[in-house]
């Protein structure tokens, strides 16, 4: 009986190792591959910082960089934003409009793409950071709104109305009350928005016009020239900022709960 | 009671028109920006990507102060829809391959070259200038040129002359399995060449029997890609693509086992232009980055960098073969009096067609 109990905990542990390894293999090679003094697709041929030279002596990549940043901050904060009044705004609405918003998650991207740049033509909005910013927002709405307004159905009415019944006005209730409430949504829902802008390459292609380039569209087009380890050393760095990124989200989750 | 219920509905409706004029004027950014920053030095460029290296950007910039952003395009007909479908284009240069050029003009989306601010005319090869595309090179220099042909690992196949049978026909075929073009105006040219087509005309009965050679090709195409056939032949995962001179000539300056070669019933030319956007209102500037695309240091570092073949006559000269990537390939040779320019005799739609009827069996 014993022996059966440690053969199957024996295989579990192979099966998680496995399906850790087959997740994660991608990554551990990319990054080995940003310190390889060859190319790619070379074999191992030492150690290099000579990728990451490159990458902090580019400035293409950095305006690339750069453009993405600041759509993924602009477009998030104005989703959540957004996403905030809305729930906010549609508490006392009988009828619930909310789930027009998860069309921008069900509807295709590329579909969400060719309608944006088709509306744009059609309104003469010149394409550029601003019609890709527009278009992350509408597509962060169909994140934002969902944790957002998940977490605002679990806020009690009682401590509303006990902010009012205690004199606070409706705006001082708001601020006080229900927004740090919400606080661990409106981060999480932000990080998710933040996530979904930088990933996003179909709409920033048909959106961004011929003065702007995000990233996503930099490092495919740089794939024509060949699949520069320079990516590589640019995924590790994104990597480890995206790391720091979920450690800070789970310190303030984990400060929530104790609070 | 009544009044309060109206101007509780004028204050929305105002909001509402807030808010609205606020998105507008977000959108309409760009507008502002280029009246914010009219006086400040610098152009944008539209190209492909592996055509203008960063560090010669920098070199301009220092020798000139004028800032240089370039932005790419990933195919001739994105850069035409984009350049249609926006009001407004902050673009001045643009480099585009010759085919798409007269539908560029008849758009208006560029504009005359002023011939007399070019000082390098003499320097290129006659052959690339009057093309069909643009007969008086009214609106376009031609600056790079390349050729389709066959790459191909020389430590397992040895021949001395290739032919479009190989990539065509089973019974003849380099390889079990090859890697093509991703690219239908360069596939249904290469099947007119082996057919035995006149290039100048095709008829429907014609591109019907094109479009059953290439599902019969599918059998043994293993991939289809435009600038991944390079990798294909260095990992080994095919032995034989057609694909670019380019692609696989950056491959051979690292593998020893990768060869290049036309074949013998001759193949596309293409030639990437330059063409000045019908936007720009800083001709100096831009007649200024053209003179230096073309100076002759420029262009040879961008050659030897990026594999690209450039039309002058010196740089050519000067081109290690190493560069070049195969053999017998200049201006005048036997090979190069091979090579065509396919003129548009399709409409994209057509060729649209064809391609999506292709690869959606």
């Amino acid at each position: 009986m014993l022996q059966t109990s440690k053969f199957s905990k024996t295989l579990f542990l192979c099966f998680v190792a496995t399906v850790y390894l087959f997740l994660y293999t991608p990554i551990i090679v990319l990054i080995l591959y940003s310190f390889n003094k060859g190319g790619f697709p070379d074999m191992w041929r030492g150690f290099s910082l000579h990728w990451y030279k490159d990458l902090f002596e580019s400035v293409e990549i950095w305006r690339a960089f750069k453009h993405s940043v600041i759509v993924a901050l602009t477009s998030s904060t104005l989703s959540v934003l957004m996403a905030l009044f809305w729930v906010h705004g549609s508490r006392r609405q009988t009828k619930d409009f909310t789930p027009i918003f998860y069309g921008n998650v069900i509807v295709s991207d590329i579909i969400l793409a060719a309608g944006l740049l088709a509306f744009f033509s059609a309104i003469s909005v010149p394409l550029g950071l601003t019609t890709i910013i527009a278009g992350h927002t509408l597509l962060g709405l169909g994140f934002t709104i969902p944790v957002i307004k998940s977490r605002y159905e679990e806020l009690d009415d009682s401590l509303i109305e006990a902010s009012l019944d205690l004199g606070a006005s409706s705006q001082y209730t708001f601020f006080n009350v229900t927004i740090p409430f919400l606080y661990p949504a409106l981060f999480s829902a932000f990080l998710l928005a933040m996530i979904v802008s930088f990933d996003d390459f179909l709409i920033a292609f048909f959106c961004s016009g011929a003065s702007v380039q995000t990233l996503s569209l930099y490092i495919f087009s740089m794939i024509r020239s060949g699949v520069s380890p320079v990516v590589n050393a640019l995924s590790t760095l994104l990597l480890l900022g995206s790391l720091c990124m979920v450690i800070i989200m789970l310190m303030v989750q984990k400060n929530v709960l104790r609070k | 009671m009544v009044n309060i219920m109206i101007s509780k509905h004028i204050a929305r409706c105002l909001f509402v028109l807030f808010w609205a004029s606020i998105s507008y004027l977000f959108l309409h950014i760009p507008y502002i920006e280029k009246f914010l920053y009219k006086d400040q030095k610098y152009l944008c460029i539209y190209t492909w990507a592996d055509r203008i290296d960063e560090s010669i950007l920098k070199n301009f910039e220092k020798e000139t102060g004028i800032t240089v952003y370039v932005n790419h395009y990933e195919s001739n007909e994105e850069l035409l829809t984009k350049l249609e479908k926006m009001p407004y284009v902050d673009c001045d240069i643009i480099l585009p391959t010759g085919y798409i050029i007269p539908s560029m003009r008849d758009a208006g989306l560029i504009k005359q070259i002023d011939l007399t601010k070019c000082n390098f005319l003499d320097s290129i090869y006659s052959d690339f200038l009057h093309v069909d595309f643009d007969k008086n090179n009214e609106y376009s220099l031609p600056l790079y040129w390349d050729v389709l042909g066959i790459g191909y690992n020389h430590n397992k196949i040895q021949h001395d002359k290739f032919s479009l049978d190989m990539m065509f026909n089973h019974d003849h075929l380099l390889a079990d399995s090859i890697g093509m073009i991703d690219d239908a105006r360069q596939s249904i040219f290469l099947t007119a060449l082996y057919l035995g087509y006149p290039l100048e005309s095709l008829s429907k009965e014609q591109l019907k029997v094109m479009r059953t050679t290439l599902r019969q090709q599918k059998k043994w195409v293993g991939a289809y890609s435009d600038s991944q056939q390079g990798y294909y032949l260095a990992s080994k995962t095919f032995l034989a693509v057609i694909s670019e001179r380019a692609y696989i000539c950056r491959q051979m300056l690292k593998r020893n086992f990768i060869s290049f070669a036309i074949p013998e019933e001759g193949s596309l030319l293409s030639i990437d232009n330059v063409v000045v956007s019908s936007a720009t209102k800083k001709d100096d500037m831009v007649y200024q980055f053209i003179n230096y695309l073309f100076s002759e240091q420029v262009l040879k570092q961008h050659c030897e960098m990026f594999c690209l073949l450039p039309v002058s006559k010196n740089v050519f000269e000067s081109l290690d073969q190493k560069y070049i990537g195969a053999k017998d390939l200049y201006p005048g040779s036997n090979t190069f009096k091979k090579l065509r320019v396919f003129k548009n005799i399709l409409t994209p739609k057509e060729i649209n067609d064809f391609w999506v009827r292709l690869k959606s069996v």
